[in-house]
């Protein structure tokens, strides 16, 4: 009965529950647009993170990963990859031999970064050969000691598929080292970082160059699907064994700058959000307040008619119950349509007249935003939109509720 | 007009609550949006800083060659002439010669990819703030160490992690000289830069431009002149201004072509407190319309009697109109204060991102955000979300009191509205 009334009541005044039901919407809907896109371009930028650290979860020698350093290398990283395999939840070990080093030609020299890799393991993360606009897979190649250089490099080093290029490189013993290798290929990635300051190449190669063939610099761990980074870290450090120091990291440790972006962004949200819920919530109580006192007679009535005080406390908390329950079904349907439609046209951040985002030391280009549905958080902003409008009311409630019936029926206009 | 502010304020106090909590919401949006113009001038103040002011300067003089494709040969001499030319053009304050090289820089043990800057070390501190990183040991001497002792090098922090190196380790350089040979040298690290700027932290290491030219084999010459503005606002008025004094068709740039990426993104942020305002402003003028139209259509016999004893109805729309806009004013008042003093203690003491998140801070656009941020005050930051309220309150009152000053006194005195 109550919630009959609480309907019949709001519809009295239409203008007023339409201004008010139109407000709580706006403010909801926005809340869920602004976390669908906030959420699916923070996706974005870990994607790219995790693609750019090599894995979901990274294991390297003790200090690796801080100092970057061609030194610091797995020596016996055929057997961590082997034990690492074996683990629960990890779909694939990826050895990686990472170095700083020098390509040389006759034209010029460039410092950037040697990665060897394995294509058909990389391939499970991010395939660099996506970006192979001229020349063959490394995998593919009959070249002997085959690279894939940026096509940022071809001018600077004045090279062509085919041509040779000289890289110089610590051994892990701290000795320079050199070694000539063919280019395979050039990646057109669209990211500097790529372009110009990465070569790839097979773990052949590699530990031909390095001298050094068990070695590996990071085995990146794409886990199986549904797999929880934290716990297949923990059961690497539990499992691992082998004769030197080893470094787990989540991608959550692994990025900590990126991480750390994601949050303060996500807190700036939140801090908008209730304020702006703030604003709302003060327009409800008002709105309540108001039609409390104006209804003074109407509620004498009730309660000379035997309805308790505090059922009439309870009338005006149903009826922003109501109020607030009819606001947010029209909210979540904007909100999901605003999220199929984003989803299927997506934002590119380019209108926006920004083309290229450096994050954590991680360029992102023509990033297009779609939008993301967490569940959770959905759930909870629900929750506590609910109890902010709900709860803003509670103020009028009490004063209805501590009506007294005769004075209330003498009150006039 | 006496009489309107009058009337309308007794009408407001007759419903305090009332007045309070519209007062309230007001506050509370102008309040947030202080703190949003300040804390965003101070963020993008910080980014200009850390990515202009450390290292690339507001201006920057290559050939055209250079610009095209920044190769170690594609220098020039820079002559007295010129130098007197860009030290003259109005708007520069500083201006530093470098030779900008990369190569590896390592010991036995490790090494890494570097960018090398060859700077004077006098005229690098009045061009940029570098020295002011400075976190470990000193800056570079004024003259080159002599012959045959290691040269003095000034390491980002990162860079020096990652090497495993403090002040005192010895280091050895090797990169491609301008004659195609490979140049390399020892190196003793003298000092450690922490500058905010991501570039200069991670990878830069400076010498002295005599010890550079040397091991690049250069003889006098310079990849780049470095600027310094009055006003990083001014660069682009200053290039365009030098561009006729300087000769042989060298290439003056300032910051926001050096660093397109950042120009870009501070455009959209300092666009992006307009979102704000349309966002907070909408739902606060959706409760002062709600407010005032209630209160009227409450009052509406009160209404009726004054028309009804001769108050035009323009005169009612005025009361009510006012009525508003005392409210409008009493809450950016109020939201004016906490805003301020909000901004004012971020200003001061700054806002500790470690609030935020537990990683303590993050790199962006290759600035360290880190620690506390500083919020900017500025006039502008307090007055205008105020003055915007008081347009945004006098619009949304506009509708209740058109709506009251259209009442037919009979029937609405009679109550059979």
């Amino acid at each position: 009965m109550l919630l009959r009334l609480a309907w019949r009541n709001l519809w009295r005044q239409r203008a007023r529950t339409l201004i008010l039901i139109s407000a709580i919407t706006f403010s909801y809907t926005l809340l869920l647009v602004a976390m669908g896109l906030g959420d699916d371009s923070h996706q974005q930028m870990l994607d790219a993170g995790i693609e750019g650290a090599g894995g979901s979860v990274l294991i390297h020698h003790e200090g690796y990963w801080e100092t970057l350093a061609g030194d610091l290398v797995i020596q016996d990283g055929l057997e961590v990859v082997r034990q690492a395999s074996e683990v629960e939840g990890v779909a694939v070990a990826n050895p990686r031999i990472r170095t700083p080093s020098l390509a040389g030609t006759s034209a010029g020299a460039r410092a950037l970064e040697l990665i060897a890799i394995d294509p058909a393991l990389e391939a499970r993360l991010a395939d660099p050969h996506e970006h192979l606009t001229e020349g063959e897979r490394l995998d593919e190649t009959e070249l002997r000691n085959p690279v894939l250089l940026g096509v940022g490099l071809i001018e600077a080093l004045e090279i062509e598929v085919g041509d040779r290029v000289v890289l110089t490189a610590s051994r892990p013993d701290g000795e320079l080292t050199r070694g000539l290798f063919r280019v395979a290929g050039f990646l057109d990635s669209g990211l500097g970082q790529i372009d110009e300051g990465v070569a790839f190449t097979t773990l052949d190669a590699a530990r031909g160059m390095l001298e050094s063939p068990e070695i590996v610099t990071q085995v990146g761990i794409v886990l199986v699907g549904g797999a929880l980074e934290g716990e297949v870290a923990e059961a690497l450090r539990r499992v691992l064994r082998v004769s030197e120091p080893l470094e787990v990291l989540t991608w959550r440790e692994a990025l900590p700058e990126m991480v750390g972006y994601i949050e303060t962004d996500d807190a700036f949200l939140y801090i908008y959000v209730a304020v702006m819920f703030v604003v709302v919530a003060f327009s409800i109580a008002n709105t309540f307040l108001v039609a409390v006192t104006e209804r003074i007679r109407e509620f004498g009535l009730l309660n000379a008619l035997g309805l308790r005080s505090g059922r009439l406390g309870a009338l005006v908390l149903a009826e922003t119950a109501v109020l607030t329950v009819v606001s947010l079904a029209v909210g979540l349907a904007l909100g999901l349509l605003a999220h199929t439609v984003i989803s299927s046209y997506g934002i590119p951040v380019a209108t926006w007249g920004v083309s290229e985002m450096e994050l954590a030391g991680l360029d992102i280009s023509d990033m297009v935003i779609r939008s993301k549905i967490q569940p959770m958080k959905w759930a909870v902003a629900t929750v506590a939109v609910m109890v902010t409008t709900v709860g803003s009311a509670i103020f009028a409630a009490v004063r209805a509720a501590r009506l007294l019936p005769a004075e209330a029926m003498r009150f006039y206009e | 007009m006496g009489l309107a502010i009058r009337l309308g304020i007794r009408n407001l106090a007759r419903h305090r609550w009332r007045s309070l909590l519209t007062l309230a919401g007001i506050a509370a949006a102008v309040g947030l949006m202080i703190w949003t113009l300040a804390f965003v001038d101070g963020w993008l103040a910080l980014m200009v800083r850390a990515a202009t002011g450390m290292e690339t300067g507001q201006l920057q003089i290559h050939t055209p060659e250079y610009v095209d494709q920044p190769r170690v040969f594609h220098t020039f001499t820079p002559d007295e002439e010129l130098w007197a030319a860009v030290r003259g053009a109005p708007g520069v304050e500083a201006a530093a010669p470098r030779v900008r090289l990369f190569g590896l820089i390592g010991n036995d043990r490790t090494s890494q990819v570097g960018r090398i800057l060859g700077v004077d070390p006098g005229l690098e501190g009045e061009a940029t703030r570098v020295v002011d990183g400075l976190s470990e040991g000193r800056w570079l001497a004024a003259e080159p160490a002599p012959v045959p002792g290691p040269r003095e090098v000034v390491l980002g922090q990162g860079l020096a992690t990652q090497l495993r190196v403090g002040t005192g380790d010895e280091l050895v350089v090797f990169l491609e000289a301008a004659d195609g040979s490979l140049g390399n040298d020892l190196l003793e690290v003298v000092g450690i830069l922490s500058t905010g700027n991501a570039a200069v932290d991670r990878g830069t290491a400076y010498l002295h431009i005599d010890d550079a030219r040397f091991i690049a084999a250069l003889d006098g010459e310079v990849h780049e002149i470095v600027l310094r503005t009055a006003d990083p606002e001014a660069a682009p008025t200053v290039a365009s201004g030098l561009d006729g004094g300087v000769p042989d068709g060298l290439a003056v740039r300032p910051w926001q072509e050096l660093l397109p990426g950042l120009n870009q993104i501070l455009t959209v942020s300092s666009n992006s407190y307009l979102f704000m305002y349309l966002i907070l402003y909408l739902v606060a003028a959706v409760g002062i319309l709600n407010t005032q139209r209630m209160s009227a259509q409450e009052r509406r016999r009160e209404f009726g009697v004054l028309m009804a004893v001769g108050m035009a109805p323009r005169r009612l729309w005025g009361v009510l109109v006012v009525e508003t806009l005392v409210l409008g004013f009493g809450g950016a008042l109020v939201g004016g204060v906490i805003g301020t003093g909000i901004a004012w203690r971020h200003a001061t003491a700054g806002l500790d991102l470690a609030a935020f998140t537990d990683q303590g801070g993050f790199t962006y656009m290759g600035v360290m955000f880190e620690g506390r941020i500083l919020a900017e005050m500025s006039v502008q930051a307090v007055v205008q979300p105020m003055v915007v309220m008081l347009v945004v309150a006098l619009l949304s009152g506009l509708w209740p009191a058109w709506v009251a000053s259209r009442l037919d006194p009979a029937p609405t005195i009679a109550g059979r509205t």
